[in-house]
């Protein structure tokens, strides 16, 4: 077989397994090392139809006062700047177009959606949270009722920060896993 | 075919028109270009297999199963990538002649490829965003199509590259051009060239097709206010004409011929969309700016002009299809309808209606009935399209269209009883 051949297949085969690999160390990195926060979760729109095998998040920290009256684009990159509240969940303190002062603990977002000189909203890179496929829906039900504006139940994601990189780790209700959540209602009703 | 051949051996050994000696010749010819060609039907079962094991781990392992923990779930994501790259592995070494290991083991790892990033995605709860996915996935599929000298892959490549270009140009919101679409496409071109020297089969008139398509698509993502895209659309199909009629394809049959059927068909229809009003009146609100639409039309036209230049100097002037020469026309009246788009508008008209006359008469000419019916069809598409934007009354319609259905009948009859009379 020819030289070439041989050294191209290699490559290839080395890339492939590149691209997972990195993708990997990035988040065990960032969940490791990362700063923990607390988004709290927003209640969900009941028009947002079930998206299949995973929960979709919002949140209640995803916009923000638009005070300077910067122009924004919908999609376009920004950097999220965020600090914690009295309650100790995640709050926006700045959003920014430049790489934010080291120290300041930030999140790489995209611009969703801005209301000229009022405010501005952004999209979390961390909005979905992936069950088995079975598990999804009960989530999604049990994810709805812990939001309701009329529950007692304080529901919110924790997300890993490192360097604008994140990692969405968790999906709590009332400071339980919801994954632990579900499995016990699967295991009540069996 | 041949089954046909051998058939009517006996038939006409009994009527003396051939020998004992040459049915057996004829026989032995047969059999031997069937031990030759590779097994098509097993080697289309062997493709259809691995797409289907393919997409079926992948619906698998997506099932995400809680009860693993995330090393074991990863585990599973990437056994299918390693099975993939082991099964290429044992091919180059040990079948590098079978085309069925190497058609079956490349699309495996094709689509492994995609599980593995898809599922390592779905462990760590990362969105991500389909052309990034799409993007990552094409470029470390490429490299298969030459190792494993893949031409599935490379139908599948092409189709994720367009796939890829839609998605970030048309789907996304905002909307961006995918520059490395041209970079992925150009990296397929040498294989399709390959193809296009061995052997002329189905493979190469797929990967015609397609290419043709994919482009076609892809084209529009340098569309902007300044309408220059109007421009690099009809010279793209001028220069697929041209290509279709050059020496490399000229001898394939019409279907099988994908760049003259879709630049010449794309010539017809984007002229009737300017014999319109709409059109050149966009053309005339445009904003005259030097933009990437400027340059790409500018590159496409002059691709063209140099292919034409070339043919004209190869085959001489008549025997140019005239459809090459449009993007040549065109130009001038985006120029016009800057400032009289009526005129344009009209002037276009009059050339699809020139079109329809030349393609009538060449099909007449040259005794071919699908030249001839094309050629009537351009003239009743653009009396059909003046149904609608002009105030004729209903009876010089019908009169119109009752002209239309004769002189197809009429020229069919004259081709067929020229044909009949050159016959007998």
């Amino acid at each position: 077989m020819k030289t070439w051949l041989v050294i191209l297949f290699s490559l290839a085969c080395i890339s492939q397994w590149y691209v997972p690999a990195s993708m990997i160390v990035e988040q065990e990195n960032i969940l490791s090392n990362g700063k923990t926060f607390r988004f709290k979760t927003a209640p969900v729109d009941p028009s947002d139809p079930f998206r299949g095998k995973y929960i979709t998040l919002s949140f209640e920290a995803d916009n923000y006062k638009n005070t300077n009256g910067h122009e924004w684009e919908r999609g376009q990159k920004v950097f999220v700047i965020i600090n914690e509240d009295d309650k100790g969940f995640a709050r926006i303190s700045d959003i920014t177009e430049t790489l934010p002062d080291p120290g300041k603990d930030y999140v790489q977002a995209e611009v969703g959606f801005s209301n000229d000189d009022e405010m501005v909203r952004v999209e979390y890179p961390f909005q979905r949270f992936y069950l088995e496929e079975s598990k999804a829906s009960d989530a999604e039900k049990v994810y709805g009722e812990g939001n309701r504006s009329d529950s007692s139940q304080t529901t919110y994601a924790v997300v890993r920060v490192k360097n604008g990189r994140t990692a969405l780790e968790d999906v709590m209700i009332n400071d339980n896993s919801i994954v632990d959540i579900v499995r016990e209602l699967n295991e009540a009703k069996d | 075919m041949s089954k046909h051949i051998l058939k009517g051996l006996p038939e006409l050994l009994d009527a003396g028109l051939i020998s004992e000696e040459t049915s057996e010749k004829i026989k032995t010819y047969y059999l031997h270009k069937e031990q030759q060609s590779p097994d098509r039907l097993v080697l289309i079962f062997g493709i259809l297999g691995a797409l289907l094991t393919g997409l079926g781990i992948i619906l698998i392992i997506a099932h995400n199963w809680d009860d693993f923990s995330r090393a074991g779930k990863l585990f599973f994501a990437l056994l299918p990538l390693l099975s993939g790259q082991l099964i290429c592995a044992y091919t180059l070494f040990k079948k590098p002649e079978s085309r069925l290991w190497r058609e079956a083991g490349s699309v495996f790892l094709l689509l492994a490829i995609a599980a593995s990033i898809s599922i390592v995605s779905q462990v760590y709860n990362i969105p991500g965003d389909i052309s990034g996915f799409l993007f990552i996935w094409m470029l470390l599929s490429i490299p298969l199509i030459y190792v494993m000298k893949s031409a599935m892959t490379s139908l599948l490549v092409i189709c994720g590259i367009t796939w890829y270009a839609c998605s970030l140009s048309y789907f996304n919101y905002p909307n961006e051009i995918a520059w490395y679409y041209w970079p992925m496409l150009a990296a397929v071109i040498p294989f399709f060239i390959s193809l296009m020297k061995n052997k002329r089969g189905n493979v190469f008139y797929f990967h015609s097709w397609l290419l043709a398509l994919s482009i076609i698509i892809s084209l529009g993502m340098f569309e902007s206010s300044s309408n220059f895209i109007f421009i690099a659309y009809m010279s793209l199909f001028s220069l697929f004409v041209l290509i279709g009629e050059s020496r490399w394809f000229s001898d394939s049959k019409i279907i099988s011929n994908a760049f003259l059927v879709a630049g010449s068909l794309g010539s017809t229809i984007l002229l009737l969309m300017g014999s319109f009003d709409w059109m050149w009146k966009e053309i005339a609100g445009s904003n005259l700016l030097m933009d990437t639409a400027f340059v790409v039309g500018a590159i496409v036209s002059s691709l063209a002009a140099l292919l034409l230049v070339y043919e004209i100097r190869r085959k001489g002037l008549s025997s140019i299809n005239p459809k090459s020469f449009i993007f040549l026309i065109f130009i001038p009246l985006y120029a016009l309808a800057m400032v009289q788009p009526e005129v344009a508008q009209w002037l276009t008209n009059m050339l699809v209606l020139a079109i329809a006359v030349v393609t009538t008469w060449r099909g007449a000419e040259r005794d071919n009935i699908f030249i001839l019916n094309y050629g009537l069809l351009i003239l009743a598409a653009l009396i059909l399209c003046r149904f609608f934007d002009t105030n004729l009354s209903l009876v010089a319609r019908g009169i119109l269209f009752v002209i239309v259905g004769l002189s197809f009948f009429g020229a069919n009859y004259w081709v067929l009883r020229k044909r009949k009379l050159q016959n007998a």
